[in-house]
Parts: structure tokens; sequence; C-alpha cells
């Protein structure tokens, strides 16, 4: 059994225009519980909305919603919404949002606002909660007192540390984070990574790890799925995806990194993705595509895969149909 | 190459409020010595809160100066009354780090274009509006006549920051800062925007400042890099050998933080500087450096500040492992 499969994960939103197809068709497997994925991807690609579909924070406007996610055996979009919230959210998914760590409350200290979840949900005594809580910020990394602080009192790493404790309050399966680096500082940023892997090989902690940085995804993440204009591209091992990328969204994308070491001048692709409610027939990177010929201009790719462990979504990879 | 514009000993403080009546002294460029070439890119590399921002700023004069010295072209602009300071700027442009605050949303490209044209009082409108599509086609916004006159609310971000680009180039200036210029554009499209820049240094022979935290694209996009650190320059040099062989320790352990795509990367944990900046209003004694340095030397490090030295023939260091003295 795998740890998670999601299927055809769809998630539109309604606009003035027309339908936004946000996440069109999603799949992905997880395989093993305590490895990474990663998933990566632009401004406007569905990393986000992908995060809402398997969480179910959802915005007004959603217009479809719908597929399959099997997490430990069990189908949790057909869980009712009440039994979502009861049985899933925080106690077997958790997810750190981008910026969460500026989403404390200012007046409560950092521990009520960790242990708040735990009295709700456990029914710990306080004094329980708070030395569980305790427990659980210093195994962040956090300093002893940190239970007693207020917000503004810490700095931001420290901060992000809280808001991964946070999400790590249930002990669920699953933590998903979102760009949880992007307000810090590079020295900061290594620190939080150092840390992501220290609780992904303690705890065995299973990370689904959103990021536009696919540098920053290879300190983590075991396997990397690519995203664009709603879609997976390419989905493999680190090795795979890094090594030998199918899919020419991905070889671009690697291409335009600037590197600290070795001669490789980055180079770049013009354009950018297209109109989410209008995207072109055919392959939706077609237009910025150094490889585009005809067939890619009438007809959509799938996730073709000849080797069934890493498919990418172009038909100069067309093999078995997967 | 001549020299086009240098500091020294330049320093900008700021004050800030503690409680009613205490206030307190923000260090946020404090002692800068450097200089730029005309045609020439420093990159200047550091993290927030190092005053990388403050000291661009500075260059153009616009925050008021503590102490120091500021001469563009041969002439000292520190004390310029308010006409020479408006001819000072218009050889000297800045691209802001957000292109979403930068621009005004009720003006049309063409007039956030002309703007800097028309305060100058440069040609007739006939002529600054061939300028303006002119601007347009160089930062590869075309056709110009038909972005010329849309809204910004109609561009995409990399779109925005060309136009912004458009807007500093313009004036046809010898100093440009381009602060942060792509860390708000989508990754596919930064690489093209720093080349862009660089197309157009080569074709003006403008000198740029471009003030980075991704010292990355700063191996790549500078000739020569500058790290700083709350308010110091702590290493200069030219930027393959500062990236290829760092000296001072923050150097060093910077570029150790930065990940590369690779597979072998999630084996091992990342050798990290401990702890997170200080903040500018406290900043330690001696070199500022020192609490989180990993090769600190007690009794030295601590007490006094090393200042700049030169090491080799184009690398100057501020550390006392290098005989950075006071």
């Amino acid at each position: 059994m795998a740890f998670l499969e999601a299927t055809d994960l769809q998630l539109h939103y309604s606009s003035a225009r027309g339908p936004v197809r946000a996440v069109d068709s999603v799949s992905f497997t997880m395989e093993e519980p305590g490895t990474a994925l990663g998933i990566i991807g632009e401004t406007g690609s569905g990393k986000s909305s992908l995060i809402m579909g398997l969480t179910r924070v959802l915005p007004r406007n959603v217009a479809v919603y719908q597929g399959n996610v099997v997490l430990l055996g069990r189908d949790i979009m057909a869980l009712g919404a009440d039994q979502f919230r009861r049985d899933v959210r925080w106690k077997e998914i958790a997810v750190v949002f981008q910026g969460a760590m500026n989403g404390f409350n200012p007046v409560l200290k950092i521990g009520r606002q960790l242990a708040e979840r735990l009295l709700l949900e456990r029914s710990h005594s306080r004094r329980e909660a708070r030395r569980e809580i305790g427990e659980l910020l210093v195994s962040v990394g956090l300093p002893n007192d940190t239970y007693d602080r207020f917000p503004h009192e810490l700095s931001g790493g420290m901060k992000q540390r809280a808001a991964i404790a946070m999400a790590l309050t249930l002990k669920p399966s699953l933590v998903i984070l979102d760009e949880p680096t992007s307000a810090l500082d590079v020295s900061v940023q290594a620190q939080i990574m150092n840390l992501l892997k220290r609780l992904k090989s303690e705890r065995r902690l299973s990370m689904i790890f959103v990021t536009h940085d696919i540098a920053l995804a290879s300190d983590l993440c075991d396997s990397l799925a690519v995203m664009y204009a709603g879609q997976i591209r390419e989905i493999g091992s680190l090795e795979q995806v890094l090594l030998s990328p199918r899919d020419p969204y991905t070889q671009e994308l690697l291409a335009s990194i600037p590197r600290l070491h070795g001669g490789e001048q980055p180079h770049f692709v013009t354009g950018g993705p297209p109109d989410p409610v209008a995207p072109p027939t055919g392959c939706r990177f077609q237009d910025r595509c150094p490889h585009v010929f005809e067939r890619c201009r009438v007809e959509a790719p799938s996730l073709f895969s000849t080797d069934e462990s890493h498919p990418a979504r172009c038909w100069l990879g067309e093999g078995a149909p997967p | 190459m001549s020299e086009l514009i240098r500091t020294s000993n330049l320093k900008v403080y700021f004050q800030t409020r503690e409680g009613l009546f205490r206030s307190k002294t923000v260090k946020a460029v404090d002692g800068v010595n450097i200089n730029i070439s005309r045609g020439e890119t420093l990159g200047l590399v550091g993290e927030s809160g190092s005053g990388k921002t403050t000291l661009g700023r500075a260059l153009v004069r616009l925050v008021e100066l503590e102490d120091g010295e500021i001469v563009f072209d041969g002439k000292e602009i520190t004390g310029l009354g308010r006409g020479d300071l408006k001819a000072f700027r218009q050889r000297a442009q800045v691209v802001f780090q957000d292109p979403y605050s930068s621009i005004s949303p009720f003006m049309t490209v063409r007039e956030i274009i002309e703007e800097p044209l028309r305060i100058h009082g440069v040609g007739s409108g006939e002529e600054r509006y061939r300028s303006v599509l002119q601007a347009l086609e160089q930062v590869k916004l075309s056709p110009a006549g038909e972005i010329a006159p849309r809204h910004p609310h109609n561009l995409s971000g990399g779109q925005r920051q060309r136009v912004c680009i458009a807007r500093a180039m313009v004036l046809d200036p010898g100093f440009v800062i381009a602060d942060e210029p792509v860390s708000m554009v989508d990754a596919s499209n930064r690489t093209e925007i720093l080349y862009l820049l660089r197309q157009l240094q080569q074709e003006r022979q403008v000198s740029f400042l471009y003030i980075t935290h991704d010292i990355a694209s700063a191996r790549h996009f500078s000739d020569r890099i500058a790290v700083m650190y709350l308010g110091t320059i702590v290493e200069t040099g030219v930027a393959d050998t500062v990236i290829g062989a760092p000296k001072h320790p923050y150097t060093v352990g910077l570029l150790e933080a930065v990940p590369e795509p690779d597979p072998e990367n999630r084996k091992s944990m990342r050798s990290v500087i401990p702890g997170e900046p200080p903040n500018a209003a406290d900043v330690p004694s001696g070199c500022p450096f020192h609490p989180r340095c990993p090769e600190v030397i007690k009794g030295t490090c601590d007490a006094t500040r090393p200042t700049l030295q030169k090491i080799d023939l184009n690398r100057e260091v501020a550390c006392h492992l290098f005989g950075g003295k006071n």
C-alpha cells in the first residue's frame, strides 16, 4: 500500500472570464513514509492550489473539486467536512503555510498558541500540554524558555521553527511545507533545511515541500514533481529529474539557474506561462519550448513514461502510455 | 578602466525611538569604501539588514549621510545643492526591487518612461516620445507603439521590471543602481532580465551597482563582488575568485549555505553559520561578525574592528586572520 496516492485531482476556480483550471488532473504517489516529495513550480503553476486541494482549505469561488486522495489506505476526499476536520486536519496532514511564521497572534505567548490544539483535541491537562509543547519546542532547536515568549521576541528563524513545531503538535504522518524559507536569509534558510532533514530521518516524517527553487528542494527531497500551468510536467526521483530531466520545461528551468561553480552560463526561455482561463490547444509549454513541432500545437501530451518511475509530459518522450 | 564613483568612510546612521525619551542609533552603513570603474558592475552581496540597500540609496543621495565622502566622475557630490544634485541624478539612476510599487498604476507606460525626460527638460514632446519608444525597444518590449499607451496592470512582473529599466536608461545615465532587480520576478524570467542589463551595459558603457542576496547570480553578472555584513564591507575582489576561494569566514559560511541543484545535497547536513544576523542597532564590539564566527580569536576579534586590508592584487578582506588591524 502506498503512503499517499493522489489520482486525477482537479481544482478549478470560477472567474468572470470563465473557469481557471488551477489544478488540472494531477496524479502522484508517495510510496514510502518518511520521504519528501518536492513540488516545483513558478507563480501561477498551481502548486499552492494543489496544497489547498490536498488539505481542503478552499476559497469560495471553487467551481470543480474532485479526484481521489488516498492516505494510508483511506480516501480522504470521500470524507464529510466534519470528519475531515476531526480525523485528518492537523492529525494526519498538517500544513506550514507560506508566511506562517508571521501568523502568530502577537498578544499570546508562543507556547499557549501551540498548546491550544492539544487542549482541544487530546483533552490534556494544562500541565501535560505545557510539558509536551516545551519538549516539542526544544526538539526543533528552540531555547528552553520559548514557551513563555511572545512572537515579537523571536527572530525570523525562531518563529519559523515555532511554526514547524506547531504543525507537529498532533504528530501528523504528513507535513506540507509551502515555501517555508522564502522570508529568511540564506544562512538561516540552511539552518531550517537542516532541521527538516533531521525531522525527516529521526521521526520518519513524510513531507511535501512546495517551492519555486529547485536547488533548495534538492537539499531535502527524495523525489520531485515539476508543475507548469496546472499540470505535472515530470515526476521522478531527485536523481532522475536533476541529472536526466526528460521534459523541456524542466530542462530549461535547470539551465536558467546561475551556478556557483563550474563554467556553465545560465540561459533562459522568453515569454511566460499561458493564460490559465484559455490555455492553448495542445501542449501548454508550446510557445516557449525550443523543441516544439507540429503535433505539440494540436494534441495535448499526457504523462508518458518509457521508464515507469519517471514519466514526462512531452511528445518527444512518448513511449508506453502510463 | 577609469574610476567613476568612489566612497570613502561613508556612514549612514538612523535614529530609532526607544520608549518616550530615549533613542538609539542604527548604524546602517558604517565606514564603507567602495569604487566602481566605468563600464564595470560591482555586485553588492549581503543578507537582509546588512545595509546594502541603504548604501545604494546613499550613493545617489536619497538618504542623509552621517559622514564620509562620495566622489562621482572626479567631483565631490556630498555637499551638492539642489540644482547640482539634479544634474548629478540625470547621470545616476536606480532600478528598484519591487516593480509593483515603484511605478505608478495611474500612469501609462509612456508617461512613466517620459517622466525623467520631462523633469530634466530633455527634448520636445515629439522627441521625447521617440526616446520612449527607443527605450522600450531596448528592453525588448515590442511592439513599442502598442506597449506605450498601456497601464502597468496589463503587464506581467517581468514586463513591469523592464519598464523600470527603460525608465532608468532613458536618460542615458553613466551609473545605474539595480537593487534586487529580479527578486520579485519569476525564476524562468530572471536570467533574461539580467542578460538584458548586461547587454545595455556593454552597449553604453554604464557602471552598475548590482545589489542582491543571490550570490550565484552576482557571480555571473558582476565583474567584482563586495560582501557586506552589518554595515561594513567584509570582502571584495574579482567575482570568480571571491566565490572560488573565499577568505572571510562570513563569505565562506554564506557560500556553504547556498544549495546547488545536486542530488547529493540531501544525504548530509549543510554546515551553517550559527545564529542570526544581529540588529544593526546592536552591533557587537570589535568585528561585527565575531559572535557567529567559527574562527574567532578571543581577545582580538571582540576588541578591535578589523579594517579592509589588501591581501593580494585584487582582494581586500576585513578580518584579523588576514592581518586586518585598526
